[in-house]
C-alpha cells in the first residue's frame, strides 16, 4: 500500500485542511466573518514570526528593508514565492508567483488575511504603522499576488483599509 | 455643511444607532458607548461618576484582555463574543488609529447575528406565550365566574317565581276562606297583582333569562292568568300585540299596569250585563309603546269634578315608567297609555329555548 501512487502527503494535508476548514467558515458565518477569525489568527501568527527573527537577529527593531526581508523569507520557508518589486520610505511592495497555500488558495480570499496580517503586523511593530493593500491575489484568480504595504498614515484611507498599529509592549510604557 | 456643526449630529447620530458601539481601551474601561451599547452592556454613561468598564463580561474566542489586545492591532475586525449570566451580545471589535500619545482603543460594535437574533425572538416568543397563557387563563376564570353568576341569577329568577307563586296561592286561599266579601276581594286583588309579577318571573325562567322578556309572550300569558283566576264566563277577554324585547325594569310595571286596568274592567264594567269584552293592545311606535285597554261596559264611575275615577296603583306606575294617560268614555271606557321604549336587542339563541 505504501506504494501506491496517492497524492498525499503531510504538506497536502495541511493545506487541504486549511482550504476545507476556511470554506466551511466562509460557508457558515459569511466571508466578512471569516476574514476576522483567520485576521486573529494571522495577527498572533504574525507576533510570533516577528519575534522569532528579531531573536535571531538579535535586534529589538528592525529597519524598512529587514522587514521587507523578513516577508519574503518567511514566505519562502512556507512555500511561496514572494518578492520585493519596490521600497521606499512610504511603501513597500512585493510581488508572488506561488502561494504557499499552492492551489488549494483559489476561491478561498479569506486565506488572504494571513499574508495581510503577517506583513501587516510585522511591519507595524518595527516601523510603526502598515496598511496592507491586496492589488492581485491569486485567491481572486489572478495569475499572482501583487502586496502594498503602505508605511504612513493617510487621512483619505478607504475605512475598510487593513490598518496595523504598534502596540507598546506593555500598557504602562505608554503612559510613563 | 461644516465639519465643526457636523461633530454634534454625528455624536447624535452614533448615540441614536441600534447598534451597540463602545470604544474601550486595553483594560476594558468604557471611553465611549452610545445608547444601545450602554443597554446592552448594563452600563452607566461613561461621563458619569460611577466607573464603567466591561471587565465583568466574558468574552470568545479569547480572554478579555488578549480579545482587546488583539483587537487594538489593526484595523481588521475581528469577532467579538461577549456573554454574562444568561446574556449574550454577538460583536466584533477593531483598533482605531493611535493619536500619538493616547492608549490603544478598540471600537466594539454588535453584528446583526442570526442565532443571536433568532434566540432574542425566541425568547420574546415565549415571554409572548407566557403571558397569553395568563391572560387565557384569567379570561377562563372570569368566563367561569360570569357563568356562575349568571347560573345564579338565573336560579334566583326561579326560585323567586317560586316564591311569587306560593305567595299568590296562598292569598287566593285566604280569599276562599275570608268571610268578608271586601277583604276576599282585597286579597284576590294582591294575588292578582302578585300573579302578573310571577308571570314576568316564569317567563325569564323559562327561557333561562334574567333581564329580557318579550312582550308577545308576556301579554297572552298575562291576560289568560287574569282570565283563568278572576274573569267571570260571560266576559271575553281579548289580546294583540306586536312584538319586542323588554328590560324587566319595564316589564313589570308593565304587568301590574296592564292587571290593574284588566281586573277593573272586569270588577266595574259590567254590572247586570250578561255579556262583555274586553280589548287589550299593544303596539310598538318607534320610540314608544302604547297599550290600550278598552272595554264596551257602562263607563267608569266618575269623581266629584267629573273626570273618570283612576284604578288604584295606576298613576303611580305609569309615572314609574315616564309614561302618559288617557282616558275615554265612549260605549265604555278606553285607557290609553304611552311610555318610553328603547329597543332591546333580544337574546334570540336563548329566548325560547326553554
Amino acid at each position: 500500500m505504501s506504494d501506491a501512487d496517492v497524492a498525499l502527503d503531510r504538506d497536502l494535508f495541511f493545506r487541504r485542511l486549511l482550504r476545507d476548514l476556511s470554506g466551511t467558515l466562509e460557508g457558515v458565518v459569511g466571508l466578512e466573518a471569516a476574514e476576522g477569525y483567520i485576521s486573529t489568527v494571522g495577527g498572533q501568527v504574525g507576533l510570533w514570526i516577528d519575534a522569532s527573527y528579531r531573536e535571531v537577529l538579535g535586534k529589538t527593531q528592525l529597519r524598512p528593508e529587514e522587514v521587507a526581508s523578513v516577508c519574503v523569507d518567511l514566505k519562502k520557508r512556507i512555500g511561496g514565492d514572494f518578492y520585493l518589486i519596490s521600497i521606499d520610505e512610504d511603501k513597500m511592495v512585493f510581488g508572488n508567483r506561488r502561494c504557499p497555500f499552492g492551489e488549494m488558495v483559489v476561491g478561498r480570499t479569506s486565506l488572504c488575511m494571513m499574508t495581510s496580517n503577517v506583513f501587516g503586523r510585522i511591519s507595524a511593530d518595527n516601523l510603526g504603522y502598515a496598511r496592507v493593500q491586496l492589488d492581485e491575489t491569486i485567491a481572486r484568480g489572478d495569475p499572482g499576488c501583487r502586496v502594498v504595504v503602505h508605511l504612513k498614515p493617510h487621512d483619505d484611507a478607504a475605512p475598510d483599509a487593513r490598518e496595523y498599529y504598534r502596540l507598546p509592549r506593555h500598557p504602562a510604557d505608554e503612559t510613563s | 455643511m461644516t465639519g465643526r456643526s457636523q461633530a454634534p449630529i454625528a455624536d447624535l447620530a452614533l448615540d441614536a444607532h441600534p447598534c451597540t458601539t463602545l470604544v474601550v481601551d486595553l483594560e476594558g474601561r468604557v471611553l465611549y458607548a452610545n445608547a444601545a451599547g450602554r443597554n446592552a452592556f448594563g452600563l452607566a454613561r461613561p461621563s458619569g461618576p460611577v466607573p464603567c468598564d466591561i471587565a465583568g463580561w466574558k468574552t470568545r474566542p479569547m480572554p478579555l484582555a488578549d480579545l482587546l489586545r488583539s483587537a487594538s492591532m489593526s484595523s481588521n475586525w475581528i469577532p467579538a463574543h461577549f456573554f454574562r449570566d444568561e446574556v449574550s451580545i454577538h460583536a466584533r471589535a477593531r483598533g482605531l488609529p493611535p493619536d500619538g500619545t493616547a492608549m490603544p482603543r478598540i471600537l466594539i460594535a454588535s453584528v446583526a447575528d442570526s442565532t443571536a437574533q433568532f434566540s432574542i425572538h425566541a425568547q420574546q416568543i415565549r415571554d409572548l406565550n407566557s403571558q397569553l397563557a395568563l391572560y387565557q387563563k384569567k379570561s377562563d376564570e372570569l368566563e367561569a365566574s360570569v357563568a356562575v353568576a349568571k347560573f345564579l341569577e338565573r336560579e334566583l329568577v326561579h326560585r323567586v317565581k317560586n316564591n311569587l307563586a306560593i305567595i299568590s296561592a296562598l292569598l287566593n286561599e285566604q280569599a276562599r276562606s275570608a268571610g268578608d266579601q271586601s277583604v276576599s276581594g282585597a286579597l284576590r286583588s294582591a294575588a292578582s297583582r302578585i300573579k302578573s309579577i310571577a308571570v314576568v318571573h316564569d317567563i325569564l325562567d323559562s327561557n333561562h333569562q334574567t333581564e329580557i322578556v318579550e312582550l308577545a309572550e308576556l301579554m297572552p300569558k298575562l291576560i289568560n292568568g287574569i282570565r283563568a283566576a278572576l274573569c267571570p264566563k260571560h266576559i271575553r277577554i281579548e289580546v294583540e300585540t306586536e312584538s319586542a324585547a323588554i328590560h324587566i325594569d319595564l316589564a313589570l310595571p308593565l304587568a301590574l299596569l296592564v292587571n290593574e286596568l284588566v281586573t277593573n274592567a272586569i270588577k266595574h264594567a259590567f254590572p247586570g250585563r250578561s255579556s262583555g269584552r274586553i280589548h287589550c293592545r299593544c303596539t310598538i311606535l318607534d320610540v314608544e309603546i302604547e297599550i290600550t285597554v278598552s272595554d264596551d261596559g257602562v263607563g267608569l264611575p266618575v269623581d266629584r269634578a267629573g273626570e273618570p275615577r283612576q284604578p288604584y296603583m295606576v298613576g303611580a306606575l305609569v309615572s314609574q315608567i315616564d309614561g302618559s294617560m288617557e282616558c275615554r268614555l265612549d260605549q265604555g271606557t278606553e285607557w290609553r297609555l304611552r311610555f318610553p321604549f328603547r329597543a332591546t336587542r333580544r337574546l334570540a339563541a336563548t329566548v325560547g329555548s326553554g
